[in-house]
């Protein structure tokens, strides 16, 4: 049991009410024990001083959260996630650190990512299984190349009230979202180029693999700086093979797709190109891309690139890129350090 | 630019004095003013100020081929006040910028492009005097409407969806089809960009919406549209789908496009009608009676 009685009132009134960990323990019972003692404490008809009342209100928002919390079977402690399956398994998830996303929760670790979705999107997170568990390659040299910038499984859970996905990382990689928080919104030109080339490179096997990813952006990709490469771990939710309907989409695609494609709403590579380009201007400081070229966040035929649409194949726009565009704009080819890591980050 | 504010003063004085005028005599140039020449102009822009604090991007481009004229000219006499005013009123935007353009066809008019700067006083009435009505186009059955596209696409620079990731407004209004493409060689005659190739509409479409919600006023009493009312209709809304306004009297221009903004923005359809009386209420029924509200939300998940 944790020691709760010692706490203050004002250290209790500190807690969030999102946050019942920081009081309770992570077992029903337990935390029930752990109540109670507070109540006999700071129950009004215990001691009825003055700003009693408002601690016991907030104690039983938080129990009431915990109960919650227990039920559904996620309990998050600093740095570990407790998950408890409908099947009576536990699973504890070490993790530097949990991020929201449109459909719950993902937590990075160094060898992991969990997706905790919530059960609304259960449809979703199918899906997701269903495309990740069937993602082809044509032969062993192609599978050795692609795969590890794709989503190995490691396990799923589900709980009373979500669904965990659970996908191998390697140290190295680092969501983009984290890295483009790190360096304020705003990263260099030469840096934000291999990202491109190393995402186009992934469009060019979605479009192999007939697929339109349809969240392509900085909550999904991870890159590993040392190796300047990315892989594409998040937001297989919304995959779809191309030409069939479109399920759901994050809200922030639809920003970037093209007109006809959400007037036909089926998966089509130009999303996913698209979305490459929004994912650059916003690396690049801003998506709209309006402020760019005045600012000269990058070379001019680099930005052309950023802010003209897509054409309709993945492979002639990786071409472009490759032999005309970053050429162009950065003369002859060279490996940029980027000088970062997880301990960096996290 | 746009840092003053409208005057309705300045606008009753402005439209009386065009009352006896031939449309000849208001818009006087013979040939495209420098001032609206788009030529190397690197951005328009619609800024916020102190007396426009959250500024709106309007564009509305209008078809000077042919007889289209009549459109400027209605708005240069009555419209124009009839538009702002009403904006102001209902507020289905904030603080107005307008920025008024002419369009002509790349493949035949020496001037199938001319841009003002984006306004918000009686400059806005000043500056589309300047237009030359060029009254030319070609047999090809289309205009260069999406020429304004690319230029709001990439020469524009508006507060609205920079600072507020608000989209502006972009109508152009005519009666003829769009256009399949738009050739390299016409954005770097007309606009002085040397691109890669040739884009097509829907690429264009793309490229502008990601700032513009766009719109297409098709002018109903038009020779073309009334020669070919379903072929212009159907190109229109092939490329457009709803986002496609039937305009049928082309004197109520200025409470279309308010009524458009006002249903795009969310507000009752039938409302929107209803707050127009009489044979105006008719046309903007017309107009806007398929329209939907764009969608708002920017987060979370959208499921079709």
């Amino acid at each position: 049991m944790n020691p709760v009685t010692v706490l203050s009132a004002e250290a209790l009134l500190g807690i969030p009410l999102a946050e019942p960990e920081r009081l309770f323990s992570g077992d029903a019972q337990q935390a029930k024990q752990e109540f109670r003692a507070l109540a006999a404490i700071w129950h009004p008809d215990r001691r009825p001083a003055a700003g009693t009342p408002q601690v016991f209100q907030h104690l039983s928002r938080l129990y009431d959260t915990a109960v919650r919390k227990l039920r559904g079977g996620l309990w998050n402690l600093p740095g570990r996630l407790m998950v408890r399956a409908t099947d009576g398994a536990t699973y504890h998830i070490h993790y530097r650190k949990a991020r929201e996303f449109e459909l719950g929760q993902m937590f990075l670790g160094d060898r992991i990512v969990a997706y905790v979705v919530d059960k609304a999107y259960s449809d979703l997170f199918q899906n997701a299984l269903e495309v990740i568990n069937h993602l082809p390659c044509a032969n062993p040299q192609m599978a050795a190349e692609i795969q590890p910038a794709l989503p190995d499984i490691v396990r799923q859970i589900e709980t009373e009230d979500s669904r965990v996905l659970v996908v191998r990382k390697t140290p190295d990689l680092l969501l983009l979202r984290d890295v483009l928080d790190h360096f304020s919104g705003r990263l260099d030109a030469r840096h934000v180029a291999w990202m491109i080339s190393s995402l186009l490179h992934l469009a060019c096997y979605l479009d192999y693999a007939r697929l339109a990813h349809n969240a392509l952006g900085a909550d999904a990709a991870l890159i590993s700086p040392p190796q300047h490469r990315s892989a594409l771990l998040g937001g297989w939710w919304y995959a779809v093979r191309q030409g069939q309907p479109m399920r759901a989409a994050p809200a922030a695609t639809l920003q970037y797709t093209p007109c006809e494609v959400i007037a036909r709403r089926c998966g089509d590579i130009r999303t996913d190109l698209e979305l490459i380009r929004a994912l650059g201007r916003e690396l690049l400081g801003d998506v709209t891309g309006a402020r760019l070229a005045r600012e000269k966040a990058a070379p001019p035929p680099m930005l052309d690139w950023l802010r003209f649409p897509a054409p309709r194949s993945a492979l002639d726009d990786y071409h472009t890129w490759q032999r005309r565009v970053l050429t162009a704009s950065f003369g002859e080819r060279r490996f940029v350090k980027l000088d970062l890591s997880a301990d960096d980050l996290y | 630019m746009g840092t003053a504010r409208w005057d309705a003063t300045d606008w009753s004085a402005y439209a009386a004095s065009t009352t006896h005028k031939t449309t000849d005599a208001v818009f006087a140039a013979r040939a495209i003013d420098p001032e609206l020449n788009p030529l190397g102009v690197a951005l328009r822009e619609s800024r916020d100020s102190a007396l426009n604090p959250a500024s709106t991007a309007i564009i509305v481009g209008l078809d000077v081929t042919g007889s289209m004229g009549m459109i400027a000219d209605t708005l240069a006499r009555q419209g124009l006040g009839t538009m702002v005013e009403e904006i102001l009123a209902r507020q289905p935007v904030s603080d107005p910028h307008i920025l008024i353009a002419g369009i002509g066809d790349v493949l035949y008019d020496r001037a199938p492009l001319q841009v003002t700067q984006f306004e918000a006083d009686i400059r806005i009435a000043r500056q589309l005097e300047k237009l030359w009505l060029e009254k030319g186009g070609g047999g090809n059955a289309c205009e260069s409407y999406t020429l304004p596209w690319y230029f709001a696409a990439l020469h524009t620079s508006i507060d609205c969806f920079e600072k507020r990731g608000q989209k502006g407004y972009l109508f152009t209004v005519g009666d003829e089809e769009p256009p399949a493409d738009l050739p390299a060689a016409a954005i770097a005659r007309f606009l002085g960009d040397r691109v890669a190739r040739d884009f097509d509409s829907r690429e264009l479409l793309t490229l502008v919406s990601r700032q513009y919600h766009i719109f297409h006023v098709i002018v109903e009493e038009g020779s073309h549209a009334r020669h070919d009312p379903h072929g212009v209709r159907n190109r229109w809304t092939d490329l457009l789908g709803q986002r496609v306004i039937s305009l049928s009297d082309h004197r109520k221009l200025a409470e279309v496009i308010v009524s458009t903004i006002e249903v795009n923005e969310g507000r009752d359809r039938d409302r929107v009608i209803k707050s127009w009386s009489g044979k105006t209420a008719v046309v903007v029924r017309r107009a806007v009676g398929a329209l939907q509200p764009a969608p708002t939300r920017n987060v979370g998940v959208v499921r079709f």
